[in-house]
């Protein structure tokens, strides 16, 4: 009997010492990447706001608003409380892509009782500018998310989801991504300044000109002050990406399924940006198609009719994608008219097309737009002038422009004497001023002037 | 799927956890079945050779074992049984991994001869460690043949000995009466096996992530850039030599490691072959199971070192030659492999020389004095790393013709580079050089261990708990932050996969 005692003692003294160890080395395993991650983990202060910010109103949240940087920019949360009297929140993140949308939906569905989805979608992720969903820029944007979404099945699922296999360690473990930085001193001693900052401690972003307000959104005072804009796509690029559409279904059927309403709606950018893709119809028709087959509601706003928003003026603007704190309260109010009625109803508010929309609303200059490196035609006589420079207009023929350009080291050059030409190159290591000077070809008298930095 | 890969740190639990929750008398049937599929992510095809060379080398084995029939007749049918397998499998081997040399060298013939014909080089894809369970194979095969063990019955335990996940596709080539017999006596969960395991593979990770890969991106540089002289050649060489130890053995200890936590003991391949005395010593630590594999089955039935000095040269050369030609169809492994025979042929020589004009009673008194024996211990032991080291540029530079490029380029020298930061541009900074030292100092000290006869896996048991926590941290964390992996390097496949 004694003996039998001992056994059993023994044997569970084993069993306890493995269970020890094996606890050790788990702890002793967090601890260690805890402080790697502390040292070396360049956090991205926005996105841990946000998500603090989520976690802390979990359980609550009514609507939620997925998308890239123009929802945490052109939607004022706080405006919505008050209009709709349920709790929204902004769940976005810079260039959010409709996959991280998917897993991001996830996750806010799995711990509230989300009612309505409002997805907002950016052309440019869309389109793929940061290549497709496999590529080393595209899933680096992905991990802006997973790093603060709390251990979960769905946070497994997101970086399963979002990361081929050989990004897993870098997916999981942050720090792994600077050990290149390992031994840098001032690397190390810039991340721990940064992490014992008060704001850090208290999850407060101000720098002056924008801060984190409540609800995932930001507040800015800046203002749109150079009219140029360097394009990022070209009139071949301008369509859904296979991934896109395959994730922006599954996101309709997702909320379809779950009984969750969706509204798909595409942020105003200031002009010269749709202008600068030559070819915006394309995007929005792609879009419009999928949400007609779902039977889903799809806003663009960037066709909206000018007497219903006037919101294509710099004042409203923070840069040329992002509306600034002016311009998101002006554009949440009318967002809630638009999306509080019905669906037919609002068609009032629209033009069918873009190119309907530059043909209807007044004769205007936003700016310039310049082209991609290797996208200009080379002037044979001037093989220094690469780069193509086109006055962002909503008209082809009916404005003739008069250019000058005003170089820092130089004098000042007529480039061109009215004439309905919108193009001409320059070369790229000049800088200075250019000023545009436009006149209608039917008012020749009449004549408005901008000038852009270039 | 790669041991370095992101897919093998799921399998292989996955694997461990459910062969340990199976009953025991089915397990074998899912290590068969994850090993078929483990080799099958390489291609569907390649796992149908193996079943190929599976069936055939296990019906040769039962037809081998069978004890009835005729005296005189079944001794020369079991004697064709043998050759008929054995030239089966050799076909087979050959095809994949020598047609296409073999048509290059008609082709340069016939060119030579201004036939103005040529042949058709095929699309034959090799597959992934072919050579090593061909080996195997015929190894079994001629265990049986021999009466050395008896012929498995169970196909699927013999299949399973043949396509052992761990050790199929680079080796360590296991004997039947090692592993076989293993298969057949499947241990339960075992936590002490489970600890030592796991420190053979984050060593062998370590080996292989910290160090190899490492190294590889200094030896790529050089010897992919024909601007690269003297020095820079000697330096990347030497890596390269720490390199093909560390991916290699690497490999090999993380085998033995997955192969211990599923309770199968496998030969350990490597016995720091660094510190050998003589080239001989070199090849009974370097790759053991390889070298034993052509002591046995082929130097010893050639008469081995039993019939005159000459034959034996003759078939120390033959053997070394064979075994380069195993590791890859060119002109280039051959030399590496003559290059090796011939070390140790002069050896010989040399210590029988030494013997006449009797200098060993000279050498003994003077061994009696510590100072001496180690001054001519290091002797040995540069001199030795030098030889094979002088042999890894044929080995590596694939091609006798850049073989002896480098070699002739490595008379520029140049000591300058040693101190004026050139050898940071070769792909890998300062930083991570310096790391790159302290690996090979510690690898090198972990070596000494085991050449001095101490188990180093069973001295690191002996430690305190918390102490042995502490050095398999340091381990796991130096191959998550020096490691070669993820993001930033492509995960490099192991060198020995491609023999």
């Amino acid at each position: 009997m004694i003996r039998h005692s001992l056994f059993i003692f023994n044997f569970s003294k084993k069993k306890c010492k493995a269970v020890f160890l094996i606890l050790a080395v788990v702890i002793l395993f967090l601890t260690l990447v805890k402080a790697l991650n502390y040292l070396y983990w360049q956090e991205d202060v926005w996105c841990r706001n946000l998500w603090h910010n989520f976690y802390g109103q979990a359980k609550n949240i009514d609507y939620i608003y997925l998308g890239s940087s123009h929802i945490y920019n052109d939607i004022n949360p706080e405006i919505l409380d008050e209009k709709n009297g349920k709790n929204n929140f902004n769940l976005s993140s810079p260039y959010q892509r409709v996959i991280e949308s998917y897993y991001c939906l996830k996750e806010a569905d799995r711990r509230n009782k989300i009612e309505k989805v409002y997805l907002e979608l950016y052309y440019v992720p869309s389109t793929g500018a940061l290549g497709n969903y496999q590529d080393k820029s595209s899933i680096q944007n992905s991990w802006r998310n997973t790093d603060y979404m709390k251990p979960s099945f769905c946070k497994i699922e997101a970086i399963f989801g979002m990361n081929p296999l050989r990004y897993y360690p870098e997916a999981v473990f942050p720090f792994i991504r600077y050990r290149e930085q390992l031994e840098e001193g001032d690397w190390i001693k810039g991340r721990v300044d940064e992490k014992s900052s008060e704001n850090y401690k208290n999850y407060i972003y101000n720098d002056g000109t924008t801060e984190y307000r409540d609800k995932g959104y930001y507040y800015t005072t800046r203002e749109l002050t150079n009219l140029l804009f360097a394009r990022d796509r070209i009139p071949g690029e301008m369509s859904l990406t296979e991934d896109a559409e395959k994730y922006l279904r599954k996101i309709i059927e997702y909320c379809q399924e779950k009984d969750i309403s969706i509204t798909l709606f595409s942020s105003p950018i200031y002009e010269i940006q749709p202008l600068s893709t030559e070819n915006y119809d394309s995007y929005a028709n792609g879009v419009k198609e999928i949400a007609a087959e779902y039977g889903v509601a799809y806003y663009d706003f960037n066709l909206v009719k000018e007497e219903y928003l006037s919101v294509q003026y710099p004042e409203y603007y923070m840069d040329v994608g992002h509306l600034n704190g002016k311009g998101a309260e002006l554009f949440t109010y009318f967002f809630h008219q638009v999306v509080s009625s019905e669906w037919k109803e609002n068609k009032k508010y629209f033009y069918n097309s873009y190119s309907e929309k530059l043909e209807k609303s007044k004769e205007r200059v936003y700016g310039l737009y310049s082209y991609g490196a290797g996208e200009t035609e080379l002037e044979p006589d001037d093989p220094d002038k690469t780069q193509r420079m086109v006055i962002a207009s909503n008209r082809d023929k009916e404005l003739e422009y008069q250019v000058f350009m005003m170089p820092d080291e130089g004098e000042t050059v007529l480039l061109q004497n009215y004439s309905t030409n919108k193009q001409f190159n320059i070369s790229p290591q000049e800088h200075g001023i250019c000023k545009i000077v436009w006149r209608s070809t039917g008012d020749k008298e009449k004549t408005k002037s901008m000038e852009v930095r270039y | 799927m790669l041991f370095n890969s992101v897919e093998f740190l799921f399998f292989f639990p996955i694997v461990t956890i459910l062969y340990f929750i199976l009953p025991k008398k089915i397990r074998y049937i899912w290590l068969l079945f994850c090993s078929y599929y483990f080799y099958m992510s390489w291609g569907k095809k390649q796992g149908f050779l193996l079943l190929g060379v599976t069936i055939v080398t296990y019906l040769s084995g039962r037809l081998l074992d069978r004890p009835d029939g005729g005296e005189i007749g079944r001794l020369k049918l079991r004697r064709l049984c043998l050759w008929v397998t054995i030239v089966l499998n050799f076909l087979l081997l050959g095809y994949f991994k020598y047609l296409n040399y073999v048509v290059v060298i008609a082709n340069r013939v016939l060119n030579a001869w201004h036939t103005g014909r040529t042949i058709s080089i095929a699309e034959v894809i090799l597959p992934i460690g072919i050579s090593f369970y061909i080996f195997q194979a015929i190894g079994y095969v001629i265990d049986v043949y021999r009466g050395d063990i008896y012929a498995e019955k169970n196909f699927l335990k013999y299949a399973l000995f043949i396509s052992f996940f761990p050790q199929l596709v680079a080796g360590p080539i296991e004997r039947s009466k090692n592993l076989l017999v293993q298969m057949g006596k499947q241990k339960g969960f075992s936590f002490e096996n489970l600890q030592r395991g796991l420190v053979l593979m984050l060593w062998g990770y370590f080996m292989k992530m910290v160090i190899a890969d490492r190294a590889a991106i200094i030896v790529d540089t050089v010897y992919g850039n024909w601007s690269y002289n003297g020095l820079y050649i000697v330096i990347a060489t030497f890596l390269f030599a720490v390199q093909i130890y560390c991916d290699f053995a690497g490999y090999s200890t993380i085998a033995r490691g997955a192969a211990l936590i599923l309770g199968f003991t496998l030969t350990d391949n490597f016995n720091a072959p660094y510190f050998s005395k003589s080239v001989r010593e070199f090849w009974r630590r370097w790759h053991i199971s390889l070298t034993g594999w052509f002591r046995d089955y082929l130097y010893i039935p050639l008469g081995g070192n039993r019939k005159g000095k000459a034959r034996t040269a003759c078939n120390l050369l033959a053997v070394f030659a064979v075994s380069g030609l195993w590791h890859g169809a060119a002109m280039a492994y051959v030399v590496w492999g003559i290059l090796n025979g011939a070390y140790q042929i002069m050896g010989s020589v040399i210590s029988d020389l030494f013997r006449k004009i009797k200098v060993a009673a000279l050498k003994e008194k003077a061994m009696q004095q510590k100072r001496c024996e180690f001054g001519i211990n290091l002797l040995k032991r540069t001199g030795t790393f030098l030889l094979i080291c002088f042999s890894w540029v044929f080995f590596r530079a694939g091609y006798i013709k850049n073989s002896l490029i480098l070699i002739k380029n490595m008379a520029h020298f140049n000591w300058t580079i040693l101190f004026d930061h050139s050898l940071y541009s070769l792909g890998v900074n300062r930083d991570y050089f310096r790391i790159l030292c302290y690996a090979v100092i510690l690898l090198f000290m972990v070596d000494y261990k085991k050449y001095t006869g101490v188990n180093v896996v069973e001295k690191f048991m002996e430690l305190n708990w918390w102490v042995r926590l502490t050095l398999e941290m340091f381990l796991l964390f130096a191959i998550l932050l020096y490691g070669c992996y993820g993001e930033l390097y492509d995960t490099t496949q192991f060198i020995y996969f491609q023999f």
